[in-house]
């Protein structure tokens, strides 16, 4: 099979893919190789409602999705998970969420309200099942996509990258669903580009590279051992510089934060120049609270921040900084708000370069977060605070982001990085957790074991 | 005419929601304005954002109905909200969204570029000038309504181009 | 239990078709009907506005703005009539007195009814009431739903967006037509990329084949009464004479 998003920009070439019934398999590769078209492809959205072409044939429990017919089919067969929930999810609330899909598969009110009680009441969400879903945490929220992806019995399950955004705690309920559908029986393809942590429950695995997908085998090394040892060779490949940590730009004693409660009490922390220190915890523990606290736009409920240099925060979502509608054009209001030239930018944007009349929405994941990095700094903060700044990214885009991050580091630069991604962790001098409303320090170790303990479970 | 997918709806609810966001926050400009510089002024500044829906669903959605659809449904979650003016804002946003609705039709929906979405937003202001003769008595002499009916004219069509050009910058055509 | 759309003491949509009701009634009656009218809803709005506050506030806010307003505009433009007061070198005459009174009626009639509706009813109820009573097609419903449903994170993003505004220097409030534009393209930037897998996300559960439950009901004792209300309000003007 061949597919592409419009003729003369094919994406994926002489794919071939056989999965057999309650078999589950797993597509991994790095961000942009096209797992996602290849979903897309295969449900049949991307000829029938994208615009796009699939040549070849496809063939799920006997039919064809490309088919208009057959697409007819694809709700009934097949249950598909988001990458992200806040996009699955389309109804106000938890309970009229699962009604939806059932409504919309004829079932009657009497079937639906015992099935969408039975799915709440696994998820743990009955309580909230009237409730705006907004109130509902990340992790919540997954497990009602996960739900209502299979409310309606279907025989083939597909998830694309479930885990993007998810803690440890996310990743450990991913993998019990995952599970759990398997022992239901369910054909099941997932699309992730974590593959450690879900090669120990596939059948099969397979590598998208440029379009074309490869079948590999399965080595041994897999589990929560190979995880560490993985972790331990990251950490032990990249030897933090020793160079010494300069002047203190920001001193926080017995804080508190939160907007109206106390969120995290009896926060103390020294930042030098140089320095990286790396926030770690669960999914609305507070670390973007934390780090919009020490930005400014949140007071402290208690205890006392001193700032000695400014900082800049660059939220998770980069979409949120851009105001112009080019990549050049931020640049000039750059230029005309802080005389920045792009001959003084300290980190390598190449990779910008020839993209230059592109709206900034339209850039690849990698090169919007990479421009917001060149905005923050041109208002010449000392102290960066990342929120989250490697979610979406695959491991060589983490690589090049610990380079920049490098760079600046010996320039002077201090980082506070809220993070739940141990990939990260060569660049972090030092980690604090959150947890349960306190703070304390932690070691590179305790932070991915903490992770691998509880995401493998 | 052209079904509405899937995705037209979602975008719908998004537009009504972002136009009634919108002409909620206008009520705040309004009165502002209108004590700053009077009733031209504040025509003039405000109105042209009570006119948005239309020419920014248009230019969004681009398929017929959806100029007045994003009107009237964003006038429905402006009552909805609530805002001050509850269900006259559903009288204006349906008489505005009509008439707006027109800029497009009178093209046949063949195009849904910038002049539409000006003329989107001029086309909206005399139902609203009208509307409010009719209902809050804000009757001028003759030449006073004139220059009134401009000011919303002028307004809705500065509008009416800033959400075209918006979208434009965000779809890279 | 869909309790809401099946069981209720006063059905949503009565309360709807009320508020939109003796808003039009608003219009065509003039004089000591209209009156009448104004001074049952604002009784009814303000007895029933006790459960929500903030809208009665908000509401006086505007009826006070808009009485202010209509005073200097019929101060110039139906100034006739014998002087009834004099303020100054200023003389106020019947005129304008009359369009104050006619209009503040007026207002008084339709934020009433209004502040009934908001007050007895949540939005998403009366979407899904309307759906049911009013046989709303899905192409109009589902926008709604799905509007509530991402309210309150596109005012997260707005948030956010702010925030990053401030950061780089920029006036929180949009006081210029392209300040506005900044703030409008991240925001329809974001939302547009959610509802494109959105749709997705719903044709792939079947949207296509959507037919919504149907629900029957029965207008119980209040809703009679309102409508009753509402007939014997339209019929004031014959009543009258």
């Amino acid at each position: 099979m061949r597919a592409g998003y419009g003729r003369g920009r094919c994406v994926l070439w002489n794919t071939d893919l056989k999965v057999d019934t309650g078999e589950a398999v797993l597509i991994t590769g790095g961000v942009g190789s096209g797992k996602t078209t290849l979903l897309l492809a295969i449900t049949g959205v991307l000829n029938n409602l994208l615009e796009g072409f699939v040549d070849g044939s496809v063939e799920i429990n006997g039919f064809n999705p490309i088919e208009p017919s057959g697409f007819s089919k694809i709700p009934l067969e097949v249950g598909f998970v988001l990458q992200d929930p806040d996009k699955q999810i389309v109804m106000p609330t938890p309970i009229d969420e699962l009604y939806f899909t059932l409504e919309n598969m004829g079932y009657s009110y009497s079937d639906a309200f015992k099935l969408a009680m039975d799915g709440l009441k696994k998820t743990g969400l009955v309580s909230k099942a009237y409730q705006h879903v907004e109130t509902l945490s990340q992790g919540e929220k997954r497990k009602l996509t996960f739900i209502a992806s299979v409310i309606h019995n279907p025989r083939v399950l597909m998830l694309d990258e479930p885990t993007a955004s998810m803690d440890p705690y996310g990743i450990a309920t991913t993998r019990e669903f995952i599970r759990e559908s398997r022992r239901e029986g369910l054909s099941i393809i997932i699309v992730e580009h974590k593959k450690d942590y879900f090669i120990d429950l596939v059948d099969r695995v397979f590598v998208m590279s440029e379009g074309r997908l490869y079948e590999t085998e399965i080595n041994g090394d897999f589990g929560k051992n190979a995880l560490y040892e993985k972790f331990q060779r990251i950490l032990d490949s990249k030897p933090r510089d020793e160079h010494k940590f300069g002047d203190v730009v920001l001193k926080m004693e017995n804080v508190s934060i939160g907007y109206n409660e106390t969120l995290v009490s009896g926060i103390d922390m020294v930042v030098r120049e140089g320095m990286t220190i790396g926030v770690v915890g669960r999914n609305g523990c507070g670390k973007t609270t934390l780090l919009k606290t020490i930005a400014g736009f949140i007071k402290p409920i208690d205890g006392v921040i001193n700032r000695f240099a400014k900082t800049f925060y660059v939220p998770q979502q980069p979409d949120y900084i851009f105001l112009s509608n080019s990549v050049s054009g931020e640049l000039d209001l750059l230029r005309r708000k802080t005389g920045f030239k792009l001959e003084d930018s300290i980190i390598r944007i190449e990779s910008l370069k020839k993209d230059f009349a592109k709206s900034p929405y339209k850039l690849s994941h990698g090169q919007r977060r990479l421009l917001s990095l060149v905005i923050a700094l041109a208002y010449k903060p000392k102290i960066i605070l990342l929120d989250e700044p490697t979610t979406g990214l695959d491991d060589e885009s983490v690589n090049q982001l610990i380079e920049s991050i490098v760079t600046l580091k010996n320039k002077g630069f201090s980082f506070i990085i809220a993070t739940h991604d141990p990939r990260i962790s060569p660049v972090i001098d030092e980690y604090i957790f959150i947890d349960d409303g306190k703070v304390r320090s932690v070691s590179h170790t305790d932070v991915f074991r903490w992770f691998i303990d509880v995401s493998m479970g | 005419m052209q079904k509405y997918r899937a995705v037209d709806l979602a975008l719908l609810g998004v537009a009504s929601i972002i136009s009634g966001l919108i002409f909620t926050a206008t009520w705040f400009v309004y009165e502002v304005s209108l004590a700053i510089g009077g009733i031209y002024l504040s025509r003039l500044i405000s109105y042209g954002l009570w006119f948005i829906g239309a020419p920014l669903t248009a230019s969004l959605i681009r398929k017929p109905l959806s100029g007045f659809l994003g009107e009237f449904l964003g006038a429905l979650v402006e009552t909805l909200i609530p805002t001050i003016g509850g269900f006259t804002n559903l009288i204006y946003g349906f008489a505005q969204g009509l008439a707006s609705e027109a800029a497009y039709a009178i093209f046949k929906y063949k195009k849904y570029g910038a002049l539409q979405a000006a003329l989107a937003g001029i086309f909206a202001a005399p139902p609203c000038v009208a509307l409010d003769a009719i209902l809050f008595r804000e009757i001028y002499p003759y030449p006073v309504m004139l220059i009134l009916l401009i000011a919303a004219a002028t307004s809705g069509a500065i509008y009416g181009l800033v959400s075209y050009y918006a979208i434009k910058s965000i779809k890279g055509e | 239990m869909y309790q809401w759309v099946r069981d209720w003491r006063l059905r949503p949509t009565t309360l709807f078709i009320y508020a939109l009701s003796i808003t039009i009634l608003a219009f065509t009656h003039t004089g000591v009907s209209l009156y009448l009218i104004a001074l049952l809803n604002a009784i009814l709005g303000f007895t029933f506005s006790v459960e929500k506050p903030y809208l009665l506030k908000l509401f006086s806010i505007f009826i006070l703005l808009t009485v202010w307003s209509v005073f200097f505009s019929s101060l110039i433009s139906a100034n006739y009539g014998e002087i009834v007061l004099t303020i100054g070198s200023l003389g106020i005459r019947s005129g304008v007195i009359n369009a104050v009174i006619n209009v503040t009626a007026r207002l008084a009639a339709i934020m009433g009814s209004t502040l009934l509706f908001l007050s007895l009813t949540d939005p998403y109820i009366v979407i899904k009431c309307l759906e049911n009573d009013l046989k709303l097609p899905k192409t109009i419903v589902f926008p709604l739903a799905y509007g509530l449903r991402i309210l309150p994170l596109m005012k997260r993003d707005l948030d956010e967006i702010n925030l990053c505004r401030i950061q780089r220097g920029y006036g929180r409030y949009p006081l210029s037509p392209q300040s506005l534009s900044s703030i409008l393209k991240p925001l329809i930037a974001i939302s547009l990329e959610r509802a494109v897998w959105t749709g997705i996300s719903i044709e792939l559960r079947g949207f296509r084949y959507r037919k919504p439950w149907r629900f029957q009901f029965k207008l119980k004792f209040l809703d009679y009464t309102l409508y009753s209300l509402l007939v014997i309000q339209a019929l004031l003007p014959f009543i009258i004479h």
